[in-house]
């Protein structure tokens, strides 16, 4: 039987150390098309241009499982002087895995009835994917 | 003497064609009632705006050596039907080229060259048409 992949191989790291708690991450690759259709041309044509990458990832807020990415996001050198611009993230499945070094846009708490708070957190990869051992190529 | 410098051969993915003005003086009175004295027959100042969008960087570099060919002396641009005229009906074609006029091209400013990213750039061209030593 073909080997498939779930939500329970996949994780997160942050700057090398495990994010626990990981309930969901997204990844969306995007590369822009440049148009180069020409007076003489009746329909579009494109090549293209720029490539990037944004996702998200939601963390349960279960002790202090998100705080180094909050810490991360706000920048809070105060909390650990290791932080700088960029972060560099991991995420995974089973073994296979995406990395690179992200800005942390945004982060969304939301605290529910009924259910265990979670954080939300948005981000934009800066530079490209890691080459080195990475199962997928783009 | 001046000499026709052709434009590479590039068809532009914009254009901007006006035909240009004829050589006359304006005199309104008070009454608003206006007097022309036109002094001559021939329109001037045409102008041709094109631009070049994501073109390779080596293309870009043929029209800035194009520019350098026509304005280092008192050249002029030549264009041909199958590059800035492409894609215009044939009626059309003798205005964009100012083959139906005295009219001869010369680069209005130096052409603008926009890196889009690496190897591709945007390029604009401003031209005017002159009327040469009438």
């Amino acid at each position: 039987m073909a080997k498939y992949y779930s939500g329970q191989d996949g994780s997160v790291e942050l700057g090398g150390q495990p994010v626990a708690k990981v309930v969901e991450w997204s990844l969306t690759a995007n590369t822009d098309a440049l148009e180069v259709t020409t007076l003489s041309e009746d329909t579009r044509k494109f090549t293209t241009g720029v490539r990037s990458a944004s996702g998200a990832l939601t963390v349960l807020y279960y002790q202090d499982a998100p705080v180094k990415l909050l810490n991360q996001l706000n920048q809070d050198t105060d909390e650990d002087a290791a932080i700088g611009a960029t972060a560099r993230l991991k995420l995974k499945f089973d073994t296979k895995f995406f990395e690179f070094d992200a800005v942390l846009t945004s982060a969304e708490l939301s605290c529910v009835v009924g259910e265990v708070m979670r954080v939300n957190v948005n981000f934009t990869m800066s530079g490209d994917f890691a080459k080195e051992n990475q199962a997928v190529t783009y | 003497m001046a000499e026709a410098k052709s434009f590479p051969a590039l068809v532009p993915s914009g254009r901007s064609y006006t035909p240009g003005v004829f050589p006359e003086q304006q005199f309104q009175s008070q009454n608003g009632s206006v007097i022309r004295v036109r002094y001559g027959n021939q329109r001037h100042s045409s102008s041709l705006s094109l631009t070049f969008a994501n073109i390779s960087d080596g293309n870009a570099a043929s029209i800035l050596q194009n520019y350098v060919n026509v304005m280092n002396d008192d050249n002029y641009v030549e264009f041909t039907t199958d590059n800035v005229a492409a894609g215009a009906l044939p009626v059309l074609v003798p205005w964009i080229r100012e083959t139906n006029s005295l009219l001869k091209w010369k680069y209005a400013s130096p052409p603008s060259v926009q890196s889009v990213k690496p190897g591709l750039s945007t390029v604009t061209c401003e031209f005017i048409g002159e009327l040469e030593g009438a």
